[in-house]
């Protein structure tokens, strides 16, 4: 925009220059053709002096040929030719005193000459007045006569002087002139050598802007396509009000909003209220209102009926614009947004949903824990009962009865305890990550299970652990599950040994941790020298209720290791299992962290 | 009867009430032991008859009308009753009701036990107490009964 705002003003220096030239070329034109006009009256002025001069000189030969007539033959025809002459040299004279009359030179040579003239003239007369009276041979007659010649020597010599004179008058105005007449032509052609440059700059420089603006307009022509797509794609639609003219537009995909083929109305507010929701219209009207008064309209939200009855809710923003010219514009933006709303009624929806999911949750861990416990632990108080009163009366079998009742009632115990532990952990809600000291946690559950021991050695090796930031009721439960999985599936008759190893791992070295948007991960692994199990199940031991082996062989309720998996899940962690019959287990875990917080 | 160790239990539940006293019989205490089967009721009671109050009172917290946890704030929001001491005889142990009933002035958490042998145990236990000695040296890690 600059560089044209630039070129406006070259091209109107350079038509200012040009115009400029040109009129010095038409003064400089008139005043070339004026000095050759004054060279050719000078000319013309030269020539009738001299002609003036030639004419008087013959006419006085003339003159004195019919003196010499009329002396020789007497005949007064002679002297009516001779007086006639002389009145003409009387007329030549005053012309040529005409003709000299700015020149003082030869206004003082003329007056010589009219004065030897006129001597001439009346010498001449004079010596035909003698004649007449006295003898052609007097010697009256023959003085006059030679006086006669000496006369006409002056005058000639005179003349001659005279046109010499004004020749070389001639020559030095001729030359003075024709010094400026030299330079014209060559100052003309250069100066219309540089006009026709600067005229040709002058289009280069047109040509090189109208290039630019069609270039310009080619990229606005493209930007209003892509902004006419991108108001479909987005749902939108813009507007602008000239708000002195009181004169509005509607782009081609508000009417579309609306439902109308574009440009297939006059845009204006009134028709545009006539698709405006009932409910909404009052508010937007006073939105509009204020926004004619205030020159802004902040957002606001309405709905809108289109054409096809469908219900839109729509959503606008203008602003007042000036443009350069110092018209007032209001442009504005409406979007659809009528899905968003959708959208966010469903996530509401699901919101509710999920609320009264955990609502329910929650009430099954408290009827869980409470009232089908509550059940269990009387049937198991009155068969302790049964058992200290009664357990002598009764039979061998009934005994049996008794004591498989019991262990029954004891697994039901354990299964409901082990179901909570599952549902607390699922429920992380009021869990807290906190910075923890892992190597205390780890002591703790060792102690517990060292505690729980009977009848059977246990050997733990662990690396040092470096501290957590994790949900610490959480991670002991983990470590004591992993611990008393492995103490479990010991092999009979061997110790329970059980190395607990740490290194810090970066993600991307670890297969499973590839796709983790954590960069390092802590790395925990508990392997066991236990019975093991076959690599197909490393994955399914991790499912809820998933029992590798009879409840005859080993306890359980199949919990313990789905609650490891879903503390890891907490932790935004991974846990693998290996194992190798006969050989043992071995639980990898993988907990991220971000390396600058705690190192 | 003035060296009976007055006892009550508020428990909405028969069988439970029915092992208390049938444990208490069977430990042969000196004791008066009484049972009140919501917490409306025994409010009532101890409103009443402030000259015969209990030297040890068991709440059971998940009573209707007027639960364990409404009785502990009313009985100790009373300074008369200041000589009572409660404890809670819960089917739970949460450690919200744990940290709670300890934060509003419990002076031990009982979890019923499942088996009537150890029920006795844990009463046994419970009345020998030297209540004047444990209650100063009261504090979260000892108010819930291991047994």
């Amino acid at each position: 925009m600059k560089t044209l705002v630039n070129s406006h003003k070259f091209l109107k220096i350079i038509f200012g220059i040009g115009l400029f030239v040109i009129l010095c070329l038409g003064g400089l034109a008139y005043r070339h053709i004026k000095n050759l006009n004054e060279t050719t009256k000078l000319v013309q002025h030269t020539y009738e002096v001299n002609m003036e001069l030639e004419k008087m000189l013959s006419r006085l030969h003339y003159a004195e040929a019919n003196q010499r007539g009329f002396i020789l033959s007497g005949d007064s025809l002679f002297l009516q030719s001779f007086e006639l002459r002389a009145d003409n040299i009387i007329g030549n004279l005053a012309r040529l005193r005409e003709l000299t009359k700015d020149n003082t030179t030869q206004q003082k040579n003329l007056d010589t000459l009219s004065f030897n003239v006129v001597n001439r003239i009346n010498l001449l007369t004079e010596t035909m007045e003698v004649a007449i009276s006295k003898d052609i041979n007097s010697s009256a007659f023959k003085t006059l006569f030679i006086e006669n010649k000496s006369h006409e020597e002056q005058i000639r010599s005179k003349i001659s002087e005279m046109i010499v004179l004004e020749n070389n008058l001639l020559h030095l105005r001729k030359n003075e002139k024709n010094k400026v007449l030299d330079i014209t032509p060559f100052l003309l052609y250069s100066i219309l050598i540089l006009t026709l440059l600067l005229l040709l700059i002058a289009y280069a420089k047109i040509n090189n802007d109208i290039n630019a603006l069609k270039a310009t307009n080619e990229e606005l022509e493209l930007f209003k396509n892509l902004n006419k797509q991108a108001e479909i794609i987005s749902k939108q639609g813009t507007w602008v009000w000239y708000t002195e003219e009181n004169r509005s537009e509607y782009s081609d995909n508000l009417y579309r909003l609306l439902g109308e083929e574009p440009q297939s109305f006059k845009a204006g507010r009134d028709t545009f209220l006539t698709y405006v929701h009932e409910d909404d219209k009052a508010n937007l009207l006073e939105q509009i209102e204020k926004m004619e008064h205030d020159m802004v309209l902040p957002f606001v939200n309405f709905r809108i009926i289109d054409k096809k009855g469908n219900t839109k809710h729509l959503k606008s923003y203008g602003e007042l614009v000036t443009t350069a010219e110092g018209d007032k514009q209001l442009i504005g933006t409406t979007i659809d947004i009528t899905e968003e709303i959708k959208n966010l009624e469903t996530i509401e929806q699901r919101n509710k949903e999920l609320e009264r999911n955990n609502k329910e949750l929650s009430t099954f861990n408290y009827v869980a824990s409470h009232d089908l416990q509550e059940p269990l632990r009387k049937i198991q108080t009155f068969i302790s009962r049964l058992e200290s009163r009664d357990k002598d009366n009764l039979s061998e079998k009934g005994k049996l009865d008794i004591e498989k009742i019991k262990s029954l009632s004891s697994r039901m115990r354990l299964l409901i305890d082990d179901l909570l532990q599952y549902s607390r952990t699922t429920s992380k809600a009021h869990d807290e990550f906190v910075v923890t000291n892992m190597n205390m946690l780890l002591d703790h559950t060792k102690d517990e299970v060292f505690n729980s021991a009977e009848g059977y050695n246990i050997q733990i090796t662990s690396d040092d652990l470096p501290n957590m930031k994790v949900v610490p009721f959480q991670i002991q439960q983990l470590f004591t599950n992993l611990l008393n999985n492995s103490i479990k599936y010991r092999k009979k008759g061997e110790d329970a040994i059980i190395h607990i190893t740490y290194n810090e791992v970066r993600s991307t070295s670890i297969d499973v941790l590839k796709n983790s948007r954590f960069k390092y991960h802590h790395h925990i692994s508990f392997k066991d020298n236990g019975i093991g199990f076959d690599q197909i199940y490393a994955e399914r031991i991790f499912d809820l209720f998933k029992r590798l082996h009879s409840k005859n062989e080993y306890s359980g309720t199949g919990i313990g290791l789905a609650i490891c998996k879903k503390i890891v899940e907490n932790h935004n962690g991974t846990i693998i299992a290996s194992g190798q019959i006969d050989v043992g287990s071995t639980f990898d875990i993988y907990l991220p962290f971000i390396k600058s917080t705690y190192s | 009867m003035e060296d009976y160790l007055k006892i009550v239990l508020a428990d909405d539940d028969a069988d439970d009430r029915l092992f208390f006293e049938e444990a208490f019989e069977e430990l042969k205490i000196k004791s008066i032991v009484s049972t009140f089967n919501d917490g409306d009721v025994l409010m009532d009671f101890l409103n009443k008859e402030e000259s015969n109050l209990p030297d040890l009172l068991f709440l059971d917290l998940n009573m209707p009308r007027k639960s364990g946890m409404e009785c502990l704030e009313e009985i100790k929001a009373n300074p008369k009753f200041n000589s009572i001491a409660i404890a809670i005889y819960s089917t739970s142990a949460s450690d919200e009701d744990v940290e709670k009933t300890f934060i509003k002035g419990a002076n031990i958490y009982i979890k019923k036990p499942n088996d009537f042998e150890i029920l006795k145990n844990v009463l046994s236990e419970v009345v020998t107490i030297n209540w004047q000695y444990r209650t100063s040296g009261l504090n979260k890690d000892n108010f819930l009964l291991s047994l």
